[in-house]
């Protein structure tokens, strides 16, 4: 009698241990994440749901693949579309001219301090400056200069944001038509820090130009989206 | 040491390491391995390269000057710098040789230092400086 007893209650735990959670598995395409972070993203999410550890999560570059309930996988759905959205990126610029000035710009002060600490040019000048606020994957463009015959075009391609959060990463091309000339280089800036790209030649002057560009990501409200 | 530490250790190496003079295993490597002997060459030529541009933009003295007197402590932070960066920034110009054209290339593929991500103009090389202040980083083309 006993052992009928341990085997009946042996044989409900085997069926409930083999029926399990139901798993779905779907496959999630990512736009504005990479999907190294939206892999980073929704673990915590599957691995909550599953204490027998069948969830699964994979990603490749622009997807990530998710073994789950039916319930959890609307959940992550719901968490990827929240996050997976472009953020507004403001990019400030400063036009320095090398050679420019024999007197310290405040302007550009702490431009200026290391610049004098890396080169030798006898100035610097602030030739123009300009704020542009764009989407990512979206593309800008700004006349900077002082003066009909001191303008240059700075366009800005902002291509995506890479490493959300603490240490995200502006992606960016960045050219300048200087009437003759141009010039166009591809970076990626940490958000917050100033890159200073140097020896830009052109313009009617053929000086050597500097270029500073600033990311910061903003809200989308105050974008204006 | 393998080839990968070889590299690694070259973006700091100064010049006469990178040409295998000396006892450091790293000129050890690069005397017994051609193909790190060649990567070492590069880098070599472009610090002369990079030397010979900032002497360009320097109208009150050359680097040689700036590096004589970096001997002496003076620019000693400054002059450090230099070399291993534009090391670094050589290996980046390397890569883009083997790039897929620009609208497909992945943010993976990018030369990567300190944070900072540098795809150079076509033709031209780029020397990657950290600053004093944290918050502003030098990619000076050339």
């Amino acid at each position: 009698m006993l052992a009928r007893s341990w085997f009946t209650i042996a044989a409900v735990l085997i069926t409930a241990c083999s029926r399990g959670p139901k798993l779905e598995t779907r496959t999630f395409e990512v736009k504005y994440l990479g999907g190294r972070e939206a892999f980073v993203l929704l673990s915590p999410y599957v691995s909550a749901d599953h204490a027998d550890g069948k969830g699964l999560v994979s990603y490749d570059d622009n997807s990530v693949r998710v073994s789950a309930t039916h319930d959890n996988l609307e959940k992550i759905a719901r968490v990827l579309a929240s996050y997976d959205r472009p953020l507004t990126v403001r990019l400030t610029f400063q036009l320095i001219e090398a050679d420019g000035a024999t007197r310290v710009d405040p302007a550009i002060a702490d431009i200026e301090t290391t610049l004098r600490q890396l080169f030798r040019f006898r100035g610097y000048r602030l030739v123009g400056d300009g704020v542009i606020t764009a989407l990512e994957n979206s593309a800008v463009s700004q006349m900077v200069g002082r003066g009909t015959n001191n303008q240059v075009q700075i366009a800005a391609h902002i291509e995506r944001v890479v490493d959300r959060g603490d240490s995200a990463t502006v992606l960016l091309q960045v050219s300048l038509d200087l009437f003759p000339g141009t010039f166009q280089t591809r970076v990626g800036v940490p958000v917050g820090k100033t890159a200073v790209l140097g020896n830009v030649l052109g313009g009617p002057t053929r000086t050597t130009l500097i270029l500073t560009v600033r990311p910061e990501i903003v809200s989308a409200a105050s974008a204006g989206r | 040491m393998t080839c990968a530490e070889t590299r690694n250790l070259m973006l700091e190496a100064d010049a006469a390491e990178l040409t295998g003079l000396g006892a450091s295993t790293l000129a050890a490597h690069l005397r017994e391995c051609a193909d790190c002997r060649a990567m070492a060459a590069h880098l070599v030529e472009a610090q002369r390269t990079l030397a010979a541009t900032l002497t360009a933009a320097a109208p009150h003295g050359t680097v040689d000057s700036a590096l004589r007197r970096a001997s002496r402590g003076g620019y000693r932070r400054w002059a450090w710098r230099v070399a291993p960066l534009a090391a670094a920034a050589v290996v980046a110009a390397l890569l883009v040789g083997r790039r897929p054209p620009v609208d497909r290339v992945s943010p993976s593929a990018y030369h990567r230092f300190r944070g900072v991500i540098v795809e150079p103009p076509r033709g031209r090389s780029v020397a990657i400086m950290q600053a004093d202040n944290p918050n502003i980083v030098v990619i000076w083309f050339f």
